[in-house]
């Protein structure tokens, strides 16, 4: 069989990388590059970054100077009539006053829509550097209608598309071809904003999800998700799980006598900082020889600051905001167990990175990677009492430790990115051979 | 007609550099020496040197009439001397005149007498005897941190001093005005001197921003009852805060020569003390001072990253006296200075502002977190967990 043609839509991608995404973008591109003839829409493209056998287009580098005629099928953007945007400063509270002068409305209403596509659209790809700023739905709306105008003269066999930015597009793309589209699922909106808040998002996630011909999970966990919170099939899931790039891990001396407990990750609700703070207090007090650090940024770091001041645990609880790849590194090295406590967390990259840095880890058991690490100890993110026993124990038993991490390096062997490239490929020829879809 | 008390504070800390989690226990160099060296000098430029050259030069065109005091903080003296000795031989060269007089505080500008009598008097009697080596001069009226006041740290100082000055709050005053000198309850005759703040405003905010004049400015003081107007500003005021191309100093040299015109009397704090015949009684119990719209201590404690802060720093106590060394005597010194902590307030609306002068920090969260890293590290040192000390 002659190697699928593969058109992958993605967001995130390096040297851009806000999160997950675009690490895991990057891993599978690269790990389907040989096996697949690749080609790869992104919003941004560095003009210095290629990926060896993969055509790589970014629409910041498209000279887009004719008016983009492609009809969307699909109504996403007319169901955001009004979204409310506040502007930086203002007390977000404003909103519920509905005090409209402090608020700027942009509603995508008929009359703005037939203004805009008479001219030519600004580029937003070759404006900011934020791929999720207060414009972030302008911009799924612009790379869904470029990405649709640009396939009309690709050839390709099959779709896949990673989260839900992506998403319009590839349904409209499955539309107007009648190609077999693959929905890989690095984060949802349920572990973004929690079961309760089922706003657009959710709902343009729910809607491609139900017409996706194959869905892929970063982990069972996601997958359990679909199932239970987006009404997906059993059978359309197929489980995926991350790799990671092998790197030599090294140690580093810390300046002080206490051991250290790291929390990496972006300062969210989703990741579960103030779990941390409360599990940091747990443990201090029971184990005080003990310096806390928080790492990364968010918009929970200046409520995590205020707090942690509250707590007795503050003058040993640290905060670096944000760190570049070699400081991430660097506090690895330091750090004597790592703890994970995300309200819901689909894969949980950072823990891998940990676990090749021989740390022992607790882990919320809400998460995708503790599927996958045996030597993790878990616990219910909410459980704040077992997730401190943890630790303390941890602390207190360092062969148990060293046990802990051989598990969890052994499990890194077979996490590789050319085991889900593998696991991919064999998806798509799946799909491709299915009789239903080739008459299609 | 009443008299114009005039007292300028000076005073500049040794700002934090952004020390990170990653310099703990490695690095001990807590402060931004490049940038406090140039605020020094950029201050020196703009205020010390062009407005002490002012002053003695109205001092002597009016035969010493014209009289005023100052408050020089220790650290202040120190970086002066390391940095711009020009600037501390021009206070000295003002020291040689009578008509002016410095002032007692607690040489880290610090806000000990809220947490540590012990630290307090260490701090008081550094700074009088660094007055006396610099500027060869003893102060016998004393004015604590930010005017920071009550009762009973007049009570604690009384034994030492013949006065101290205070901020004149609104609702302290018992239907007073702030024009007298008053006496301190259970103060052992000390007496008090009141910012009279409305006044002292407008030089500092309604000159900028209506382009008052000296006269006017001298008609309101004359209307005024009472025998003294007690204006204490930031030195700063006069040429950094307030640019000299608007006319700041241009105006501060209008009131003097204008006021001598007029006959209105100066006073240093001394004398003002000195003079009163019968000073009454004013009670101030609780905690004032002259920041912020509270005028209290929320400027430096109104959060918990501040109490957090300043809690953690006192509690070093006991281990920097166990310790015992110069070294870390003037570190824990330093990391008192109040203004590390006036950075961390998150006040917002127009007392914000006023907290990001001179603020090394783009946030009062990045101030906190690293003051708090540095103070992790003095700790470490002090308490022999790292190799140097």
């Amino acid at each position: 069989m002659a190697q699928p043609k593969v058109l992958m839509l993605g967001w995130e991608f390096p040297p851009l990388i806000n999160g997950g995404l675009g690490i895991a973008s990057h891993g599978i591109a690269q790990a389907l590059a040989h096996r697949t003839a690749l080609s790869l829409i992104l919003p941004k493209v560095h003009p210095d970054f290629a990926l060896a056998n993969t055509q790589l287009i970014g629409l910041n580098q498209l000279n887009l100077k004719k008016t983009v005629t492609a009809e969307l099928q699909r109504d996403f953007f007319n169901k955001v009539e009004e979204v409310y945007r506040v502007s930086v400063g203002l007390d977000p509270y404003y909103v519920a006053h509905e005090d409209k002068k402090d608020i700027s409305i942009f509603s995508y209403s008929e009359k703005d829509k037939t203004e805009s596509e008479e001219e030519i659209d600004p580029n937003p790809f070759q404006v900011s550097e934020d791929l999720y700023d207060h414009h972030v739905i302008d911009k799924v709306r612009f790379y869904t209608r470029h990405v649709l105008s640009m396939a009309e003269e690709k050839d390709f066999d099959i779709i896949h598309a990673h989260d839900w930015m992506t998403f319009p597009a590839a349904l409209e793309l499955k539309l107007a071809t009648g190609k077999p589209l693959v929905l890989h699922v690095h984060s949802l909106d349920y572990d973004r904003g929690g079961p309760e808040l089922k706003n657009w998002i959710y709902s343009l996630e729910k809607e491609v999800l139900q017409e996706a011909d194959k869905i892929v999970a970063v982990s069972h966990y996601t997958a359990s998700i679909l199932r239970e919170h987006y009404d997906v099939a059993a059978d359309k899931i197929q489980a995926v799980y991350n790799g990671i790039e092998p790197r030599e891990a090294y140690k580093k001396k810390k300046g002080f006598p206490e051991k250290l407990v790291l929390f990496l990750g972006r300062v969210t609700g989703q990741k579960g900082p103030e779990i941390f703070l409360e599990v940091a207090e747990k443990v201090y007090r029971r184990y005080p020889e003990v310096r806390f650090v928080m790492a990364g940024t968010g918009d929970k770091l200046k409520r995590l600051i205020e707090a942690g001041a509250y707590t007795e645990v503050g003058h040993r609880f640290h905060f670096t905001g944000f760190l570049d790849r070699e400081q991430v590194a660097d506090l690895l090295a330091m750090s004597d167990v790592y703890c994970m406590p995300s309200v819901s967390e689909p894969f949980g990259l950072s823990a891998l990175e940990a676990a090749q840095f021989n740390i022992p880890m607790v882990l919320s058991s809400q998460s995708g990677v503790s599927e996958v690490m045996p030597g993790a100890l878990t616990a219910d993110h909410w459980d704040t009492d077992e997730m401190s026993e943890q630790i303390i124990d941890i602390l207190t038993n360092e062969s148990m430790g060293r046990l802990l991490v051989e598990q969890n390096k052994e499990a890194l062997e077979g996490l590789t990115w050319d085991r889900a490239g593998e696991q991919l490929l064999k998806l798509y020829e799946n799909i491709l051979e299915e009789p239903s879809l080739k008459e299609v | 007609m009443p008299a114009i008390c005039f007292y300028f504070q000076v005073h500049q800390p040794y700002r934090l550099r952004k020390y990170t989690f990653f310099d703990l226990g490695h690095d001990h160099t807590y402060e931004d020496s490049g940038l406090n060296e140039e605020i020094l000098n950029r201050v020196t430029e703009n205020c010390y040197l062009p407005a002490n050259a002012l002053i003695s030069r109205l001092i002597d065109a009016t035969d010493g009439k014209v009289k005023v005091s100052y408050s020089l903080s220790g650290v202040v003296m120190d970086q002066m001397n390391e940095w711009r000795p020009d600037a501390l031989a021009s206070f000295a060269r003002l020291s040689d005149y009578k008509s002016v007089e410095f002032l007692g505080e607690t040489y880290y500008h610090s806000l000990a007498a809220l947490y540590d009598w012990d630290e307090f008097h260490r701090q008081r009697q550094l700074h009088q005897s660094t007055l006396r080596k610099y500027l060869n001069r003893e102060a016998s009226v004393f004015r604590n941190t930010e005017l920071i006041y009550s009762n009973e740290i007049a009570q604690a100082i009384a034994p030492f001093y013949q006065g101290i000055l205070g901020e004149g709050v609104d609702w302290y005053m018992e239907g007073h005005h702030p024009n007298h000198v008053f006496r301190v309850p259970k103060g052992k005759g000390l007496g008090l001197l009141l910012r009279n703040h409305r006044v002292s405003d407008e030089i500092s905010f309604r000159f900028p921003e209506i382009g008052l004049n000296a006269d006017e400015f001298l008609d309101r003081i004359e209307a005024l009852p009472g025998e003294i107007i007690n204006l204490f500003l930031d030195y700063e005021t006069f040429g950094e805060h307030i640019k000299a191309d608007i006319g700041i100093l241009d105006f501060l040299e209008e009131i003097f020569k204008k006021a001598v015109e007029r006959k209105i009397k100066f006073r240093k704090p001394t004398k003002a003390i000195e003079k009163a015949a019968s000073p009454e009684k004013l009670s101030i119990p609780s905690l004032t001072s002259w920041a912020d719209t509270e005028r209290d201590t929320s400027a430096w404690r109104g959060n918990e990253m501040q109490r957090l802060a300043l809690k953690k720093v006192y509690e070093l106590g006991p281990s920097v006296r166990k310790n015992n060394t110069p070294m870390v005597w003037e570190q824990w010194g330093r990391l008192q200075t109040s203004d590390h902590y006036y950075y961390m307030s998150t006040k917002g609306k127009a007392d914000g502002e006023v907290h990001e002068y001179f603020n090394p920090f783009n946030t009062p969260y990045d101030a906190y977190i690293h003051f708090m890293n540095v103070l992790s590290d003095f700790e470490l040192r002090i308490k022999g967990h790292t190799t140097e000390v």
